[in-house]
């Protein structure tokens, strides 16, 4: 790939589960040569880079994220081949690639645990966090307060207690032992000397034990994220890290480092409270959830960015976001039932906004605007439903929706044999929705976010520029600039589903003409008094403020 | 400042005049009296402040004085002076600055006294424009950082304004726009406040269309209990109340209070209020008796009336939500209220019936006219009343000594009413019908509402 510094800042990312996305060889699992058959969809889409959750070979018991060998591929996704393959086919298109990387644990079934509890003398002996009694870190919450009783659980081969911030089967690996972080860095440069373009680095905080501390956000976690950086630097320039940190903006912060040298830990890191804060305003039509939480956002290096998104695989729990603040989220959340369930069930964007076009694209557009890299959840760009019968985070892992033929397109396999059934109900089934109808039709979502992506890469300020919040008179609408250099964007947003007025101030903009960015209609010269806009119900406009008056209205 | 002099740049008494009496502020009617011209800045554009007497009453005004208008300042102009143009200096500003300029070195020009407390400035001077909407006082935002608010009509002595900003300020209170200055001068041999100087609240938005837009859509919806409603106010509503108590709790801190002894005064005065607007509106004659009554409980509580410095004019209007906190504005007391009234201590349950009546209008503002009443009327209510808990739970949070139900806050909350009825009555007949209204539902347990 050619080498762009801060690529990643006006980059839009596609999230992609390699077993849901297409299946090559029709055993009815989405494979990595499926999904290299469908990069040309994700070109024309505008995607710049696709993130997978973890395809290494693993048990499968946390969604692939307890992983038993880092350096071989999931066998039903294919081989280490098929991921480059799948590599050079995303970058011979200019799209780049990353994927999960777990430093904090490892699947119990990975050889270094088994080693580890056999032979405590061994060379693995010390790679995990072992303790005659279940004592030590008594500070650390326990984060899977459903399942798990205790940080540590007696393991009867080795006699002792490992430890453990997530599922009893993930024992955390002990980066105290310089081996350990030796070893590590040695999976992140394999990967990266294939050619991956970078890392999501996933539950950053928790890598070191300190007694006393609630063991996270720990200073030792964060030496170690700089030695990460200096490798992807010195050896791998261009590629970057991305910390999945569910944490409060302020702490997360962190994870970008230094920012007197720019940042020198991660490229990127998740914004998690933001993507709520969107669907309470809406739901609100208040912009006092977003403006707060933005209010509540430190700066961040230069060379840092945040990632956003509305939907994931990963559904925030407020047990996650565990900071003082967080009580806003619950006055708010805890009292309104609808709300509670958006962040405890997973649904689908489109069931969320119980398919409202409008609500639909007004997400999106916020999404594409504000301050941060998005992240598009794939299926959300034709706005495919969910199934909520199947088990848990499944109902949102269906097959996508290629065409209405068998199996949606996905696979040619036996319909039985699929690894989860295609969405059929009357509404998002995919006889009617799927990519080869949305294509063809000019008014679908799959084109209206095609060309609402195309124009956001018309404008760099939306990814590198400056983000400013305009004070708007009215309470429902969200207005905000975008500035870089010359390009000026100013993007306001009606969250009420009323038509609503709205006055700016616009003054310091006085003399220029905003060129509203759709479709390049040119709106009144703004002047010395409030800019006055009026939009639909959950409306929104994108304008660039050009000082270039042609057109014969210049007094 | 020479009369010759003065009349180089203060428009002709009969520019000046047409000008005064079109303007809503302006209550004037007999000669007006041209009392002191300060020039503040010399030149072309030059910057001139003249205070004005006019039937007893003081205004003052920021003239602006070219050689030539340009447009964009035509709509400003007042008249013309020694051959050159007068216009309100407010909107132009090449003149705003200056008076940002003079708060930043402490002037002294003439009787004026700028007292400011200025951060130093990083960057240029941000450009000074009036703030949207002129009404009793004139404001000038300069660049999201200051506000400058000049008193359009002066009353000797300084004004609960600044008075109550300085003591909220002094304990670091979080729902103020902290003050940074003051215009001073003397007025009848009294310090006199002419304008104050505040952060500006950036990004905020006041309470009204907040609490009307999730009215609008509690309204609108399928939601039977309000705070099903998407548009739930009430974490709002129990945020402001938290901050007004918080407010409260600093005044009595840092400005003290008093105990009225018997409450039969501050009683009786309720009682006259009530004399005088039975005497112009004959649909509060049905809740004369149920009135009185109500206002005589307050009798029956033994204990002292606790009495302090308010806001006194609070209403979801004067409440600015920030993105991080409310934030109470315009502390200047009732509007046309006696500088005596305006410094009166008063039970901290005259802010709290202020907003609950606030609550109301926003409750019932859709009603007025509206086809459907019989159906938006107790969704109405419900709002309300979840909205009043909210911001009544609130407050009591900070300060566990209101009573929501107490007679006190209903004496009070019914006092506020009845003075609403009178006002609607005189201006806009139509909403009478919103305080009357209220004024049923306690009396008699329904919100009659005789559109």
């Amino acid at each position: 790939m050619e080498h762009e510094a801060n690529w990643f800042k006006g980059a839009v990312f596609y999230e992609v589960l390699v077993r849901a996305f297409s299946d090559s060889n029709g055993d009815g699992t989405g494979d990595l040569r499926g999904l290299a058959s469908k990069l040309d969809y994700l070109e024309w889409l505008g995607v710049d880079c696709l993130w997978l959750p973890p395809f290494y070979a693993s048990p499968l018991r946390d969604g692939g994220y307890d992983i038993s060998d880092f350096r071989a591929v999931l066998p039903e996704f294919g081989t280490v081949d098929d991921f480059v393959h799948l590599l050079e086919e995303a970058h011979r298109r200019g799209i780049r690639v990353i994927t999960d990387l777990v430093l904090n644990h490892t699947s119990d079934a990975h050889p270094w645990f088994q080693e580890s509890r056999q032979n405590p003398d061994g060379p693995y002996g010390d790679y995990y966090v072992w303790s005659d009694d279940d004592s030590a870190y008594s500070d650390a919450r326990i984060i899977f307060v459903d399942t798990e009783s205790s940080n540590w659980t007696y393991d009867p081969v080795r006699g002792q207690f490992f430890w453990h911030r997530f599922f009893s089967h993930q024992p955390d690996l002990n980066y105290d032992n310089p081996a350990v972080q030796d070893a590590m860095l040695d999976v992140l440069r394999f990967w990266l000397e294939i050619g991956i373009d970078g890392f999501r680095l996933d539950a950053v905080p928790y890598l070191f034990e300190r007694e006393g501390t609630n063991c996270e956000n720990l200073p030792e976690t964060h030496d170690f994220l700089r030695k990460c950086r200096k490798v992807v630097d010195d050896e791998f320039p261009g590629r970057v890290l991305l910390a999945e940190a569910n944490q409060w903006p302020s702490d997360v912060v962190e994870y970008f480092g230094d920012q007197g040298v720019g940042g020198d830990e991660c490229h990127m890191a998740f914004h998690f409270p933001l993507m709520p804060r969107i669907f309470m305003a809406v739901r609100r039509e208040s912009r006092f959830p977003i403006s707060e939480i933005l209010a509540q956002t430190p700066a961040i290096p230069e060379n840092a960015q945040w990632g956003i998104f509305l939907r994931n695989h990963d559904e925030l729990t407020l047990e996650m976001v565990s900071d003082e603040e967080r009580d806003y989220m619950y006055s708010e959340y805890a009292k309104d039932p609808r709300m509670k369930a958006n962040i405890g069930i997973r649904r689908r964007l489109a069931p969320l906004l119980e398919n409202d076009r409008n609500q639909h694209e007004l997400f999106t557009a916020l999404l594409l605007s504000l301050p941060g890299s998005p992240v598009l959840y794939y299926g959300d760009e034709i706005g495919m439903g969910d199934n909520i019968w199947l088990q848990d985070r499944d109902a949102v892992r269906t097959p996508m929706q290629w065409t209405p033929d068998r199996n949606a397109g996905f696979s040619d396999c036996d319909p039985g044999r699929i690894y989860l059934p295609v969405i059929m109900d009357p509404v998002y089934g995919y006889q009617g929705l799927n990519v080869e109808a949305q294509t063809r039709s000019q008014s679908s979502l799959l084109n209206w976010t095609r060309h609402m992506i195309e124009v956001r890469k018309q404008h760099r300020a939306f990814g590198h520029g400056d983000f400013t919040e305009l004070g708007a008179s009215n309470p429902t609408v969200l207005a905000y600039r975008r500035t870089l250099g010359a390009d000026v964007v100013l993007c306001v947003n009606n969250l009420s589903r009323f038509p609503q007025p709205v006055e700016l101030d616009l003054a310091e903009h006085a003399g220029t003409v905003p060129v509203e960015l759709t479709g390049g209609v040119r709106f009144p010269a703004v002047g010395e008094l409030p800019y006055q806009l009026t939009l639909p119900g959950h409306g929104f406009y994108w304008f660039q403020l050009t000082s270039d008056v042609e057109g014969g209205d210049k007094k | 400042m020479t009369t010759s002099e003065a009349v180089e740049v203060v428009p002709a008494p009969e520019q000046l005049d047409r000008w005064l009496h079109a303007q809503t502020w302006f209550r004037g009617r007999g000669p007006v009296e041209c009392e002191r011209v300060t020039v503040l800045r010399e030149g072309d554009p030059a910057l001139v402040h003249v205070l004005l007497a006019c039937d007893g009453r003081r205004y003052q005004l920021l003239l602006g004085v070219r050689d030539e208008l340009p447009e964009r300042l035509v709509h400003a102009r007042i008249g013309s002076a020694g051959g050159r143009q007068v216009y309100e200096a407010v909107y132009d500003p090449e003149l705003t600055a200056v008076l940002l300029d003079h708060f930043e070195k402490s002037s002294e020009v003439a009787d004026l006294r700028f007292r400011g407390a200025l951060p130093p400035r990083y960057t240029d001077a941000p450009v000074g424009r009036p703030f949207p909407g002129l009404q009793r006082n004139f404001s000038i935002v300069y660049g999201q950082r200051h506000v400058l608010k000049f008193f359009r009509e002066l009353v000797p002595g300084d004004n609960p304004e600044l008075v109550l900003h300085t003591a909220l300020h002094s304990v670091e209170d979080p729902h103020i726009a902290p003050p940074l200055g003051a215009l001073e001068s003397e007025l009848d041999g009294e310090r006199t406040t002419f304008a104050v100087l505040h952060e500006f609240v950036p990004l905020g938005s006041l309470g009204w269309p907040m609490a009307t837009a999730s009215v609008r859509d509690y309204l609108a919806g399928p939601a039977e209990d309000p705070q099903n409603a998407g548009g739930d106010f009430a974490a709002e509503a129990h945020r402001l109340g938290r901050a007004v108590a918080r407010v409260h709790a600093d005044l009595r801190e840092t400005l003290g209070t008093q105990a009225s002894g018997p409450a039969d005064e501050f009683v009786a005065a309720l009682h006259r209020r009530l004399d005088a607007a039975l005497l112009e509106v004959e649909a509060l004659e049905p809740f004369e008796q149920g009135l009185r009554a109500r206002y005589d409980a307050v009798l029956a509580d033994p204990r002292p009336l606790r009495l302090q410095r308010v806001h006194g004019d609070l209403h979801l209007g004067q409440v600015l939500r920030s993105p991080l906190t409310w934030v109470l504005v315009d502390f200047e007391g009732e509007p046309h209220g006696t500088p005596a009234d305006r410094a009166r201590t008063r039970p901290a349950e005259h802010d709290v019936a202020t907003v609950l009546r606030s609550l109301h209008y926003a409750a019932a503002q859709l009603l007025v006219g509206a086809e459907d009443v019989a159906t938006l009327l107790p969704r109405a209510a419900r709002w309300l009343a979840h909205n009043r808990k909210a911001f009544c739970d609130g407050y009591a949070e900070v300060s566990p000594d209101l009573l929501p139900d107490g007679a006190l806050l209903c004496a009070v909350e019914l006092d506020r009413a009845v003075v609403e009825v009178r006002h609607e009555q005189r201006y806009r007949p139509e909403w009478t019908v919103i305080p009357l209204s209220a004024i049923a539902e306690v009396l008699t347990g329904e919100p009659v509402w005789t559109a």
